[in-house]
């Protein structure tokens, strides 16, 4: 190897075994953090829901670790990192309705809220409805919204390039 | 709108899977004018901005009934997850059109590294802040555990077990 030449096999050792330190901090400190919640395991139903929103970062962090191990795998690997994602928020949704007494609970107590606009007034929210109703010139107005988002990230790209 | 993302983002990951595993798209990153890689990435991105929108709504009508539960922490944990995982994927992905063939695996290790990082530091962010198991401590019993306990002492019966029944 040539003075001042970048040995990237060896700085990915490096990281390869920082990461490994740090995954093994994040399953110590989950681990511990589970056990105290066994140890005052008084409502079941709600910390089940807990742990598996919790239970998020052993599992994001061994995936993880896997990519930075063999990075030629991370689109295969991103498969399993984003269900995890999806079964977590989905706990998460179920802990809120849990805490609320069910979805028909959550939905009447809902419905005692005022209806507001957001979105710049352009849509009118109305809790309790099992849809957000959207006026027709919000509509619009999002189409919009996402050309523009699109017509600047293109804008970017070539920017970029 | 939320649970749109959990069907969405688990397909759009499948997606690029399949299309960078096939061939379809050769180079890596979005801003490298194909076309595909910068879809799929503007998609998951509007998924995204939805579910948290709504994520945000739901905290919004449902904050002031939900204080005694804690539960501002709660999503705000749930939020920053998300979010800076999504984002610093988009970043980085930027970043990969960016530099040369070679390094791409290099940057793809920087940033699953820093996810690591995050992950050691959201646990400890977990353990004392966002999902604190105080709430869920049995206090009335603990006292009265504490009381038997500290009776027990007093009286010489540290060797026998203050919950015996038959005691």
């Amino acid at each position: 190897m040539e003075t001042g030449e970048v040995n990237f096999e060896r700085i990915a050792q490096g990281l390869v075994v920082l990461s490994s330190l740090l995954v093994l901090g994040s399953l110590i400190t989950t681990g511990v953090h589970v056990h105290q919640y066994l140890q005052n395991w008084t409502q079941p139903k709600i910390q089940i829901l807990v742990i598996r929103v919790l239970a998020l970062i052993p599992i994001w962090a061994l995936l993880a670790l896997l990519n930075v191990g063999l990075p030629q795998l991370r689109y295969f690997v991103g498969i399993f990192l984003d269900l995890y994602e999806g079964f977590a928020i989905l706990s998460f949704m179920q802990l809120i309705y849990t805490y609320l007494g069910g979805k028909d609970q959550a939905r009447w107590k809902a419905s005692g809220k005022h209806p507001y606009r957001c979105f710049g007034c352009c849509c009118l929210l109305i809790p309790g409805e099992k849809m957000m109703k959207v006026s027709f010139y919000s509509k619009f107005f999002l189409i919009y919204l996402f050309i523009y988002l699109f017509m600047n990230l293109i804008s970017f790209r070539s920017f970029m390039l | 709108m939320i649970y749109q993302y959990v069907l969405t983002r688990p397909l759009f990951a499948l997606l690029t899977c399949i299309v960078y595993y096939s061939g379809v798209q050769q180079k890596h990153g979005i801003f490298n004018g194909d076309y595909i890689g910068l879809t799929l990435t503007v998609g998951v991105l509007l998924c995204l901005m939805i579910a948290m929108w709504g994520l945000m709504q739901v905290y919004r009508i449902f904050s002031l009934i939900l204080k005694p539960n804690n539960i501002g922490s709660k999503f705000l944990a749930i939020k920053c997850y998300i979010f800076i995982h999504a984002v610093q994927g988009f970043v980085f992905a930027a970043l990969e059109s960016r530099v040369d063939e070679d390094k791409t695996l290099m940057v793809v290790r920087v940033e699953y590294t820093l996810v690591c990082l995050e992950m050691f530091l959201g646990a400890l962010l977990n353990k004392y802040v966002f999902f604190h198991y105080n709430e869920y401590i049995d206090h009335e019993n603990e006292d009265l555990m504490e009381k038997i306990r500290l009776e027990s002492r007093t009286y010489g019966n540290t060797s026998n077990d203050p919950l015996d029944p038959e005691q």
